[in-house]
């Protein structure tokens, strides 16, 4: 092999429908590679992505392997088990009289007038709920002591039933970890063979609901997790790579190491979704004007439509993170992007309500029958049907033209099941059910931005995922924002975070005090456990890069109950009355900037303690060159409707615009895994890896 | 957009333009909402015993996509009361109101209201109502059951009080709140994040009139009212006809109410005209306790028992009816003055008008429906507001300071319905299962006292094909260095539990034991508490259960099964109840099978299940 061939780092996102794969060498990405996602044996979807990549770079799978560095892997691997109850048979130990935490979660409910929504089941069941004689204060004091004897006959149970995995959460373990700590050792010396997650090793936060449930949804996925990852790591290695270890994604938007990983296989839940601000700050960050611009970064497929935040150039975290839906689901009470998704997206289906609205959704059409113009047996009118009659979308084109659409029956479905009942023409309902849809995302962008203090009137939209470029100007334009980034590769936009995470872990210790009186001793030894937890993982990892510390606290105004974060600087230490005086001055500014009111001075209570070690890793250029030389092709053009008008709409190849050009709407541009629709007001300039769109006005 | 004019006979606004618009004003109300609960500074508020709103011009509540039922119904009396006792509201007042003979909840709930105006006009109210910590009674409570009028039961009462103008406090009210509130600091953070929740309401109000114009607001209220009308008059049109009596009746207690209260109502249903009438005309006077409801409170629990009735479908995708004025066009609610469930007359005390007689009637209205016929309604939910919800009070050495916290660290069983089992965490009837669940370590790290058990109380559901809910163990106090604290609860459902219906069976009640420092347990009799809690000692709570929706040999077995091997129930109530007989070792609930020729004997031999009657 000749020493200056190109040096590989490959990003592979598996979806629930596309494995999604970026290539890039040491200076800049090289392309993005969709192949069909592999249910059965994720490998080969993988596999089919490399191969394609191969193929563009003209050498082998093989080559390609054995030529990279780096291999960044996110799989929906551990999400699914969960979601689909496919985990381990688990067991729960709780204190004597708690057993319950995981049945009554943190209560709330949706819809106050209907009680016949089914209760949702706890993570673990009752019947492998074992209560453990003890109890501790919440000032670490003992004030009941384990006992051997019966935490031996509750560790017989667990062989009884045949369990596989073990979460152990007891009361103030964050305070005092002893009890369950012996719980572990015994656990060890009956039962080597059953996977246990101590909770305040995994997540040590006061609040005993987030804690258990973080650790019995760990230790549920901990064998499975180890396995996968393993046979991935061994499966490349046959196949010629020998690069750095294999780096596996997780929910804070950062990359593990799999020796790491699978000792806390619970941070690569939901961890693809987590990468997308990733990759927007990494777009935002090449147009210069919007460097510092707070980004609503949205990601749209076919089924759902997810939304993440940056605010200052950081990606916005959430400490409730749920899987399966808030209060219905189960909370992984680890701070988490704060990631959010609604079932929203082309297959959603419009039908007329009983009292005469049109409804879009929340059911959808899926990709199988799909849409009525799949010509697949789905007779019901959806978003992409609606796109059809509208002339945005190409039905010789969709999908690059992989996939032919019947329009006929888009116009069929439209008409029978809304126009005739609304009294409308085909363009008429289609305009109403793409503006119905395009409502309930700016609804849901909204309340999101809201709820984490972002004002979308000073933010740079980017818009990913292959269905976004539909109808996300028309959001924006409702939304008040003033510009939409669009990638050109918009429908691999978490693959593509994975080329520009950093290595990173974060470590917890919750220790409560106030500012009335500071308990600066605790807290301080609280942090220092997190800065030696931090030098430890460094060491431990041992990659080069740049290491960053970062401390923060999770706190409030006494008597309130939702805490904040606050940064309190890389020295990790509250440098008596001047240090706590710098703390409160940052959480009044935080609380102000958040919420519009604050109260300068006003009792803080400190509740959490967190550190964020991260070793910055290379990163690649986005990519540039290739699409940019040429002149630009001559459009065609087609008939779109807008506003109810018919109106002639240009129609570009996007490979063929050059870099500064400028596209006036109505127009529409077709990449080959997206399609970029520019309303009348509208207007996009070409740049070298995406479009930035202004929005104008009607 | 489309063209205006469609089938539907709207022609000032087109279809999808209402439901646009529609989706903004519910965002509007969340975003309220949202503010309220990042800010709030009472456990109790936090808990979610709060409600966001929007009434119309003509002071009709327009949207509360979260609200409280028994909280919301009401905002449109309050936002009455502004206009009828300041004719002059305008811009930038803001008026506190927590009075309930004039359209309040109870005492307890203080409103912020905020009157919005755009160019010029008035166009909407934002209405932020949320339980407070305390509210200057006469006892370390929030309810006053024993008050035998308003002046015992001691609450500050703020008829519609202006407390901004020109967008400036009123300092005069809110000094008067600082002297009579038992926790000053916290009523005041409270206060401060009730304000901000309803000014921005306003500000969005604005955007939105902004946005759309004045006379397109307009036209959207007038068909979006029209609408939920609509959709009311269709699911009402899918009930059965028919006339139901139903009664009930509220546990005694002494002194104020030796005999209880015995409560009815008459439901008329007619699915042809598209209406039904709820009578609650023929009901007790006032009584001379801390129970009397209020109009708001007893107008809503015939609008949201019949709300529940159509709403209550298993199938989340199902189009709800919205909670507003519209919908409530199509129930006929009949109360009187002076009546218990009616219109209270100054000075009855309405402490707690949104629990307890409250409960009782929401619980009897959609309980009616479920005896009505099979497959629709629901059996009676949990009675009561025991220990597990009580007011805590006492002294915090740790902080030198008192404190007083209404803790939910406990709950209890929604009713079986046609539909589905009952609802772990329905709480209370009228709380509709949206309070949170206080986690023990929130608490303990506070307030100086332990939650040493909170758990399932097995075989307390109402048996059912659909079961009710099971109740819950709550036990706390504090440890033998630490000082007494109090306890104020209300039990109910001791005398007459929660029934079931089409043969399901009655649930368990509540009851309270004290666990004395050295262990033995005594029996708290009270229906009204007033408990102290001495050091070392702890109040033992179980909860009721909700009532059974039809026959529970009628139960899948497999389900009964999972009961037992979950400890819901017992193997003996599995096989006594539900007519399954299980085999295996009962501590051992792996072992458990089912013996099928056994259960199929028991099953065809069965004599009907009681269904606390």
């Amino acid at each position: 092999m000749p020493s200056d061939s190109p040096r590989y780092k490959i990003s592979i996102d598996t979806g629930g429908t596309f494995t999604d794969m970026v290539l890039a060498d040491r200076e800049t990405v090289l392309g993005l590679y969709k192949a069909p996602t592999t249910a059965d044996d994720m490998f080969s979807g993988i596999l089919s992505a490399m191969q394609l990549a191969a193929e563009s770079q003209g050498i082998t799978v093989e080559d390609l392997l054995g030529q990279a560095d780096s291999f960044v892997y996110s799989t929906t691997v551990s999400t699914n088990a969960i979601l689909q109850g496919k985990i381990a048979k688990t067991a729960f130990f709780a204190t004597k009289g708690h057993p319950d935490s995981l049945l009554y979660r943190e209560g709330g409910k949706f819809q106050s007038h209907n009680l016949a929504m089914p209760y949702p089941e706890p993570y673990v069941p009752r019947s492998r709920t074992f209560e453990i004689d003890e109890r501790i204060l919440a000032d670490g004091t003992v004030y009941e002591p384990l006992k051997d004897d019966q935490v031996r006959t509750q560790i017989q149970r667990l062989i009884d039933m045949d369990v596989a995995a073990v979460g152990v959460c007891l009361l103030w373990s964050p305070v005092n970890p002893a009890h369950e700590q012996r719980v572990g050792e015994l656990l060890q010396e009956m039962v080597p063979h059953i996977e246990v997650t101590l909770s305040h090793r995994l997540n040590p936060i006061i609040r005993e609901y987030r804690r258990a449930s973080a650790t019995c949804i760990d230790v549920s996925i901990k064998s499975l997790m180890r396995d996968h990852l393993t046979t991935m790591d061994r499966r490349l290695r046959e196949l010629g790579f020998r690069g750095e270890p294999l780096m596996v994604t997780h929910m804070s938007g950062g990359v593990l190491n799999l020796e790491e990983m699978v000792t806390r296989p619970l941070h690569t839940v939901d961890s693809g979704p987590s990468l997308a601000p990733v990759a927007g700050l990494a777009y935002a960050d090449a147009e210069s004007a919007s460097r510092d611009s707070d980004l609503l970064v949205i990601d749209a497929g076919g089924t759902s439509f997810d939304v993440s935040l940056t605010h200052g150039g950081a990606i916005l975290y959430t400490r409730e993170k749920w899987l399966g839906g808030q209060w219905q689901g189960h909370m992984t009470g680890l701070p988490a992007v704060d990631t959010r998704s609604v079932g929203a997206g082309g297959g959603s289906i419009a039908s007329i309500d009983a009292g005469g609205l049109l409804q879009v959704g929340p059911e959808s059409a899926g990709a199988d029958p799909g849409p009525a113009c799949y010509d697949k047996g789905g007779g019901q009118p959806t978003v992409t049907d609606a796109a059809v009659v509208l002339g945005h979308i190409d039905p010789d084109f969709f999908l690059g033209g992989r996939m032919r659409l019947v329009p006929e029956k888009a116009r069929a479905a439209i008409e029978e099941r809304v126009g005739k009942p609304l009294g409308l023409s085909a363009e008429a309902a289609a305009e109403a059910i793409v503006t119905v849809s395009s409502e309930r995302m700016r609804g849901f962008i909204s309340e999101m931005t809201i709820s984490q203090g972002i004002d979308p009137r000073e933010s740079l939209m980017i818009a990913g995922g292959g269905a976004s470029g539909l109808n996300v100007v028309g959001i924006a334009r409702e939304l008040s924002v003033s510009q939409v980034l669009i990638p050109k590769l918009a429908a691999g936009l978490s693959a593509m975070g994975g080329q520009y995470s950093d290595l990173m872990a974060t470590f917890s210790r919750g220790w409560h005090s106030t500012s009335k009186d500071f308990d600066y001793d605790g807290v301080n030894n609280s942090l220092a456990e997190i800065s030696a937890d931090m030098d430890d993982f460094f060491k431990r990892v041992a990659m080069e890069g740049q290491q960053v510390k970062r401390f923060i606290c999770e706190a409030r105004y006494v008597h309130q109950v939702w805490e904040l974060d606050v940064e309190i600087g890389a020295k990790g230490k509250i440098d008596g009355p001047a240090g706590l005086k710098a703390l409160q001055d940052e959480f009044d500014r935080v609380h102000l900037d958040l919420f519009k009111v604050n109260q300068p001075g006003h009792e803080v209570e400190t509740i959490n303690w967190r550190g964020e070690a991260r070793v910055q890793l290379a990163k690649p250029a986005l990519l540039g060159g290739a699409a940019s030389e040429g002149k630009a092709a001559e459009p065609g053009e087609r008939t779109a409707y807008f506003n109810g008008k018919p109106l002639p709409a240009k129609v570009y190849l996007g490979q063929g615009l050059a870099d500064g050009a400028v596209i006036d709407g109505p127009a529409i541009i077709e990449e080959p895994t997206t399609t970029i629709v520019l309303i009348p007001g509208a207007r996009a300039t070409v740049r070298p890896a995406h479009y930035l769109v202004d929005v104008g006005a009607d | 957009m489309p063209a205006r004019g469609n089938s539907n006979g709207w022609d000032a606004i087109d279809p999808v333009q209402l439901l646009v618009m529609a989706n903004r004003i519910d965002g509007i109300t969340r975003e309220m909402t949202n503010t309220l609960i990042r800010t709030a500074r009472s456990a109790t508020l936090v808990a979610r015993d709060f409600s966001t709103s929007v009434s119309d011009a003509n002071h009709q509540l327009f949207s509360a996509p979260e609200g409280i039922p028994c909280h919301v119904y009401g905002s449109g009396l309050l936002c009455q009361a502004m206009a009828d006792l300041h004719p002059d509201f305008k811009q930038g007042d803001a008026f506190l109101h927590n009075d309930p003979y004039l359209g309040n909840s109870h005492p307890a709930d203080h409103t912020v209201l905020v009157p919005v105006f755009f160019e010029g006009e008035h166009i909407f109210t934002t209405c932020v109502k949320a339980h407070q910590a305390d509210c200057g009674n006469a006892i370390p409570s929030t309810y006053t059951p024993k008050a035998i009028d308003v002046y015992a039961e001691g609450a500050l009462i703020f008829p519609c009080v202006r407390i901004q103008e020109h967008y400036e406090d009123v300092g005069d009210i809110i000094r008067m709140c600082q002297k009579r509130i038992r926790v000053p600091e916290i009523w005041y953070g409270d206060f401060l994040a009730m304000l901000a929740a309803a000014r921005v309401g306003e500000q969005r109000i604005q955007d939105f009139c902004r946005k759309f114009g004045l006379e397109t607001v307009k036209a959207f209220v007038r068909d979006w009212i029209m609408y939920s009308e609509r959709l009311a008059e269709s699911k009402i049109k899918s009930l059965p006809a028919g006339k139901i009596h139903a009664s009930t009746a509220l546990d005694p207690f002494p002194p104020n109410l030796p005999d209880g209260i015995p409560l009815q109502c008459d439901i008329d249903v007619d699915p042809d005209a598209g209406y039904v009438t709820v009578d609650l005309r023929d009901n007790p006077d006032c009584v001379p306790a801390g129970v009397n409801l209020s109009e708001s409170t007893a107008i809503n629990c015939g609008i949201s028992g019949v709300l529940i009735v159509l709403n209550s479908k298993r199938d989340a995708k199902a189009t709800l009816v919205p909670n507003n004025s519209g919908s409530f066009r199509r129930i006929n609610v009949l109360v009187r003055e002076n009546c218990v469930v009616g219109i209270p007359r100054h000075p009855v005390s309405c402490s707690m008008a949104t629990n307890t007689v409250a409960d009782r009637t929401l619980g009897m209205i959609y309980s009616a429906f479920g005896r009505l016929a099979d497959g629709i309604g629901l059996a009676e939910p949990c009675w009561g507001s025991g220990p597990y919800q009580g007011v805590v009070s006492g002294f915090n050495r740790k902080r030198n300071e008192p404190f007083v916290l209404q803790v939910f660290c406990g709950t209890a069983g929604g009713p079986g319905g046609a539909e589905s089992d009952g609802w772990l965490t329905l709480l209370i009837a009228n709380g509709a299962g949206l309070a949170y669940f206080d986690e023990t370590e929130v608490i303990e790290q506070k307030y100086p006292f332990l939650i040493w058990e909170t758990a399932v109380r097995p075989d307390s559901e109402g048996a059912g094909r659909q079961r009710g809910a099971p109740g819950n163990v709550c036990i706390y106090g504090p440890l033998p260095q630490d000082d007494a604290i109090e306890v104020h609860y209300s039990q109910d459902g001791l005398v007459t539990p929660p029934k079931g219906v089409q043969g399901g069976g009655g649930a368990m009640g509540s009851e309270v034991w004290l666990q004395q420092a050295d262990g033995e347990r005594r029996y708290l009799p009270d229906i009204i508490g007033e408990q102290s809690i001495g050091p070392g000692e702890r109040i033992v709570s179980l909860s009721a259960g909700g009532g059974g929706y039809g026959d529970p040999r009628t139960r899948k077995v497999e389900a009964v099964l999972s009961d037992a091997v979950d400890g819901y129930i017992t193997v003996d109530r599995a096989r006594d109840v539900y007519g399954v007989a299980l085999t295996g070792d009962p501590r051992k609930v792996e072992t458990l099978r089912v013996d099928e020729p056994a259960t199929a004997a028991l099953r065809a031999t069965a004599a009907p299940v009681k269904s606390g009657a």
